[in-house]
């Protein structure tokens, strides 16, 4: 039985007749499935990079002079993932020091301050201090990306979800943190929109990194915004939002996230077995954080196909093959290896299942 | 030695100046300069070195720990070490040294700073000693007593990634399991393999004060009872005086399982969260709260608290650390409990900033020496 049913069409490309992804499709136990692959956040400077960026802190190179270099880089990692027949196209956002920075360094009533652990790991980022209601003149996403380089692919752009930026920051200004986070949302949503009519680059999905959000269990006002949060991403941008979580079970917003209103709920794998994200009573379309973006050890197709089976079983429609997180918790060949298995998981399920 | 509010240093300085500059002309200079203020011996035999270029490598690396050994010496420290001036960076200079750990490359820590990260491959293994020369050097020359800094197992293993011991554990155990039981199974063999032939090694050498630095600590809370457990393991036997070093960290994840660590001195980082005005009050020694929870816990050992702020040129006045010092000695209720030294190692600082701070130390714990003596 042949179960993958897009076709090789003659410049190389795959197309599956929704006309929405290029994929592979499965039929599950209920279903017909289809995987698709993305990465989820940024992608690892080189040493090169690196070294630069240090010598215009001190002073020693231009902006202009790391933009050339980033740009050059960037477009290697966007070839990269067109070579290995992504659906999706993320920009690696090398000149983003934080998930929060380009936002928190450019929107007005909001500045950045000291370091702050992120999460559980030996990395830092600069905590933003709200001063006042956050304000933007846009540009952000073009100044902080290289959209000539995603013009004609199919993009995701991954945004901080509003949310986990509120809570992990400082706030000085006498404001609910809900609603903070839901303007916080409008913000983003605007700045996608400047950014797609600016740049002419068609955004199919909008990424929101919400760690926070599953680093405890948040009470029912805090998980609301975190919804309300979403629709707002959602209605101002026209666009479909994947509400990715990380470093944590998925199993701690079990009793909300299936009402999140996010079109594609992501989970990581290396912390969520398959049961916690069925108990959730998430169906329909699902991201498994499928490689670990913290680890250097390169995952087999035959590690990760028991997932993935249950999950076909369970009847989800669409699974997104991705990274837990950001790949820059590892050197930049470990990355490329990392981004092949993504390609190799697929390429064996679907061949598995024939 | 003094007897109530020692002083001592925590560890790095950045690089000797004249190691720093070495091929331009400044190079020779600062050898001079630096070599007359420290009361360096010989100085002018380097000074002619380096004016020559007949240096080797080697001789430079030896009198740049020199250097280091007289700074602190120079500026009155009870304790000292020669501010790691044959190393690269904590975990570098030690992970290179470990048998199946392979260093795979740079990774960012925080905006462009980044580290080489070591990916472990098997048992870790000391292959050859880190410390040990590096000690016998600076037990040579030192006219103080020494205390020497070695990088923790906790923070070996944290910064490290594992693509061994995840492997031997069961998929059935599920996620976390896995996890939890890989890191406990890594953190033993570092302790036993990489740690303690290390220490066995210094302490047989003649170490008879040696720091743990363990900056990743409290990265993963729920591991610190495991880590109490490992450290006392670690320390079992050793003749020696040991201290903790954490810093940079919510210290409340530490309790209350550190009351139980066989260690004899915390050094935690403070005076980077404490206020730059004088006094007594609590809202002026807001960065040294932390103290009430070693007092609560009835936690025996000395404490460390950094007096001084290393990530900043500001020049604390010595009645600033002396507030400093006079407030920690309330909040453990007992002066002899505390030590006098910085927040961490100034190796962000120039030396002629890192000078200053080293002396404001020493002045502001003689000041509150005088509070105890009544002189």
């Amino acid at each position: 039985m042949r179960n993958a049913v897009h076709e090789l069409i003659p410049d190389g490309r795959r197309e599956n007749g929704d006309g929405v992804f290029r994929t592979v499709k499965l039929h599950g136990k209920k279903d017909m499935t289809e995987l698709v692959v993305h990465v989820s956040g940024a992608l690892p400077r080189s040493e090169e990079l690196f070294a630069l960026l240090r010598r215009h802190a001190r002073g020693r190179a231009t902006w202009e002079d790391v933009r050339g270099a980033a740009r050059e880089e960037s477009s290697g990692w966007v070839r990269f993932q067109k070579e290995l027949g992504f659906d999706l196209i993320a920009d690696p956002m090398l000149l983003w020091h934080d998930h929060f920075r380009p936002f928190a360094e450019r929107w007005s009533g909001v500045e950045v301050n000291g370091l702050a652990r992120w999460f559980d790991n030996n990395v830092f980022y600069r905590v933003p201090v709200f001063k006042g209601r956050p304000g933007s003149r846009g540009g952000v996403l073009r100044d902080y990306l290289f959209p000539e380089q995603l013009v004609g692919c199919r993009v995701k752009l991954i945004l901080p979800e509003p949310f986990t930026m509120v809570a992990l920051s400082e706030r000085r200004v006498e404001v609910d943190p809900g609603e903070l986070a839901v303007e916080v949302a409008r913000l983003l949503a605007f700045e996608v929109r400047q950014f797609v009519r600016e740049t002419g680059v068609s955004v199919e999905m909008v990424q929101l990194s919400a760690p926070y959000v599953v680093s405890r269990r948040l009470g029912d006002r805090e998980a609301e915004a975190v919804s309300e949060s979403v629709r707002a991403l959602r209605e101002g941008t026209g666009t479909r939002v994947l509400l990715h979580t990380f470093f944590y079970p998925l199993s701690n917003a079990s009793d909300w996230i299936a009402d999140s209103g996010a079109d594609v709920v992501g989970f990581d794998a290396t912390v969520t077995s398959a049961e916690e994200v069925l108990s959730t009573g998430l169906r329909g379309e699902i991201a498994v954080g499928i490689v670990d973006s913290r680890s250097s050890r390169v995952e087999r197709p035959d590690e990760v196909m028991g997932l993935l089976g249950r999950l076909v079983e369970a009847g989800f429609s669409r699974i997104h093959l991705t990274t837990t997180t950001d790949l820059d918790y590892v050197p930049p060949q470990v990355a490329r290896a990392k981004l092949e298995a993504l390609r190799e998981i697929r390429a064996a399920y679907s061949g598995r299942r024939r | 030695m003094s007897e109530l509010f020692r002083t001592q240093e925590v560890g790095s300085l950045s690089r000797a100046p004249f190691a720093k500059k070495l091929g331009s002309p400044e190079s020779a200079e600062e050898a001079l300069y630096w070599g007359k203020l420290l009361r360096v011996e010989g100085h002018e035999e380097l000074y002619n070195a380096l004016r020559s270029g007949s240096i080797t490598q080697e001789q430079l690396i030896d009198w740049a720990s020199l250097y280091g050994i007289r700074f602190h010496e120079a500026a009155g420290l009870d304790v000292v070490y020669d501010g790691e001036q044959r190393r690269v960076e904590m975990y570098e200079h030690l992970i290179s040294r470990v048998e199946n750990a392979v260093i795979l490359g740079r990774v960012k820590v925080w905006d462009a700073e980044t580290y080489r990260k070591a990916a472990i491959v098997g048992v870790p293994r000391l292959r050859e000693h880190a410390y040990l020369d590096e000690f016998l050097f600076v037990k040579s020359k030192a006219r103080r007593e020494v205390k020497v800094p070695v990088t923790g197992p906790y923070t070996l293993m944290d910064w490290s990634y594992d693509e061994f011991y995840i492997q031997r554990q069961a998929v059935s155990l599920g996620p976390l399991e896995r996890r939890r039981r890989a890191r406990e199974e890594l953190l033993y063999d570092l302790v036993e393999n990489v740690i303690r032939p290390e220490l066995r090694a210094l302490v047989d050498a003649g170490a008879r004060r040696i720091q743990i630095d363990e900056p990743a600590l409290t990265t993963k809370p729920d591991e610190v009872r495991l880590y109490v457990d490992a450290f006392n393991e670690m320390v079992k036997g050793l003749g020696a005086t040991f201290t903790l070093h954490v810093c940079y960290s919510d210290y409340s994840k530490l309790f209350p399982h550190i009351a139980e660590m066989k260690v004899h001195e915390f050094s935690i980082e403070c005076a980077n969260r404490d206020t730059l005005s004088p006094g007594l009050s609590e809202e002026m020694r807001k960065g040294y709260s932390v103290l009430k929870l070693f007092r609560e816990h009835s936690v025996k050992a000395k404490v460390a608290p950094g007096v001084t702020d290393v990530h900043t040129d500001f020049i604390e006045p010595p009645e600033l650390v002396r507030d400093r010092l006079l407030y920690a000695a309330k909040l453990l209720d007992d002066p002899a409990q505390v030590i006098a030294c910085h927040d961490c190692g100034l190796r962000t600082r120039r030396w002629e900033v890192a000078f200053e701070k080293e002396r404001v130390l020493v002045k502001g714990a003689m000041l509150a020496r005088r509070e105890f003596s009544g002189s």
